[in-house]
């Protein structure tokens, strides 16, 4: 019995001696230290990411580079350089959004629902909220939108779609009900992206709410009316060489 | 000694050999199969990260040289442009705006005060592979930055992919689509303004942070900064439809 008792206790000593001394070798060794492997997915992310802006970058090189090429050149005058700063005005000024701009595209009707509402519901749930609008926008981005307005107002970097009660502000200007949304771009890619079952458009359909989609040949789009003025952002400079 | 005890204590020595070799196959296996497991909840070795992070650093090396070029070569048709706008002073008024257009489009880096915005996943168990939660309800991007323009944010970008009213935020696969360029969390959301009016908007109870921690459970958290640095977006902006209209 004694001898069965400590033979055990033996065998289970030695076996903890085992993994012990092995645990021991395998993590002073960094081959053989773990880490999650979630570091290794996420740099493959980073990764492509870097070299996607490498590539993008790469292109903004050659077409400055193609630029000063053209400056220095002996048969290009003042007047010709002065010439293409107009035009660098007129394309900056467009991108930014301060631009009336025309073309075809499509035109979005958005209202609050009229049905009545079920027991469970609440008036909320017919009505149109700013998300609803973030998202018919930056659907309509990536379906490859040049320029978007709603209500009249300018869609750019700086347009908040701020709700309040039953008006939205949307470039520090009150709106209310119902919605025109304009966009130019591929009038097919856009329809598509708003009418596609299963998508944005036929969300709020389905919720009750007036969503009316309609190509157009030429669209207008009204330039942004905001100011230019930027109280904290400055450009970055190269510090030293 | 006699020949009964020595066989006991050769047994004994067996007995111990034996059962550390099979503490040594133990500790072997697991380690096998960690190296042949998928990344889903799987271990890598330390050297393997080390090496793909050196790697990472290579190439963000390579961006950064590139970004150098790139801004050295601009400076240079300023130049041109500058001297060429010199007699003709309303010329010269619009080279000056050209850059202030530019900043306002979101093609330029720039800096200034402001905020900047850290969004994580909450801690997955080890072993377990966890649903990205903010990829998956990536519209609170959408929210947050909304709700920094409210505050007035002069630039904002989103893991260092800078938003212009050509960004689209959508779900490709396991990753979030910003401007193109696949992202992944932990996210780090950077807006210049007024840090003030930047945290109490976005800080608000129940606003947009409180909303992403109560009730997505997200790590969120913001710090106001003194200098914030966004990136331009690199990428091309052309109108194939849209025309200015006279």
């Amino acid at each position: 019995m004694k001898s069965i008792v400590r033979n055990t206790g033996i065998f289970i000593f030695c076996l903890i001696l085992g993994l012990c001394i092995t645990v021991q070798t395998k993590t002073t060794n960094s081959e053989h230290a773990f880490v999650s492997a979630k570091v290794l997915s996420d740099n493959e992310v980073s990764m492509a990411a870097e070299k996607e802006e490498i590539e993008r970058l790469k292109g903004l090189i050659e077409e400055t580079e193609q630029t000063l090429e053209y400056y220095k050149s002996e048969y290009v005058s003042a007047s010709e350089i002065a010439a293409q700063v107009e035009i660098n005005y007129e394309d900056a000024k467009m991108t930014a959004g301060f631009t009336d701009v025309r073309g075809p595209g499509i035109s979005i009707f958005l209202d609050d629902g009229v049905r009545d509402l079920y027991e469970w519901e609440n008036a909320n749930d017919i009505i149109v909220h700013d998300l609803d609008i973030m998202i018919i926008i930056n659907e309509l981005i990536k379906a490859g939108a040049e320029a978007i307005s709603i209500n009249g107002e300018r869609y750019v970097p700086a347009t908040e779609i701020s709700c309040s009660g039953h008006t939205v502000k949307i470039n520090g200007r009150t709106h209310a009900r119902p919605f025109y949304i304009y966009a130019v771009g591929d009038q097919s890619t856009l329809h598509s992206a708003m009418t596609v079952p299963g998508g944005y458009g036929d969300l709020l359909m389905e919720y009750g709410l007036i969503f009316n989609v309609e190509k157009s040949d030429s669209v207008i789009i009204p330039a942004y009316k905001g100011s230019l003025s930027m109280n904290y952002m400055i450009l970055e400079e190269e510090e030293g060489e | 000694m006699t020949g009964n005890r020595k066989k006991k204590i050769s047994g004994y020595i067996l007995v111990c050999v034996l059962t550390m070799a099979i503490g040594f196959l133990i500790v072997l296996q697991i380690k096998t199969t960690a190296q042949t497991g998928n990344y889903a909840g799987g271990m890598i070795s330390l050297a393997q990260a080390q090496a793909s992070a050196a790697e990472l650093n290579k190439v963000k090396y390579e961006k950064e040289a590139l970004l150098e070029e790139l801004k050295s070569l601009e400076d240079q048709v300023k130049e041109y442009e500058n001297s060429a706008t010199d007699e003709n002073s309303i010329l010269q008024e619009k080279n000056r705006e050209i850059e202030k257009y530019r900043m306002a489009s979101g093609v330029t880096d720039v800096t200034g005060k402001g905020v900047s915005v850290f969004i994580d996943d909450p801690q997955a168990q080890p072993g377990v592979k966890q649903e990205s939660i903010i990829t998956y309800n990536y519209e609170l991007l959408l929210v947050l930055v909304n709700k920094m323009r409210e505050a007035e944010a002069e630039a904002i970008s989103i893991n260092g992919q800078r938003i212009t009213a050509y960004t689209e935020i959508s779900l490709a696969g396991n990753n979030i689509n910003i401007n193109g360029v696949a992202t992944a969390p932990p996210y780090e959301v950077k807006a210049i303004g007024n840090p003030t009016t930047l945290e109490s908007t976005l800080s608000i109870r129940y606003g947009i942070l409180y909303s992403m921690q109560n009730e997505y459970g997200l790590h969120v958290s913001l710090t106001p900064e003194e200098e914030v640095h966004i990136p331009r977006y690199s990428g091309v902006i052309s109108f194939d439809y849209a025309q200015a209209a006279e």
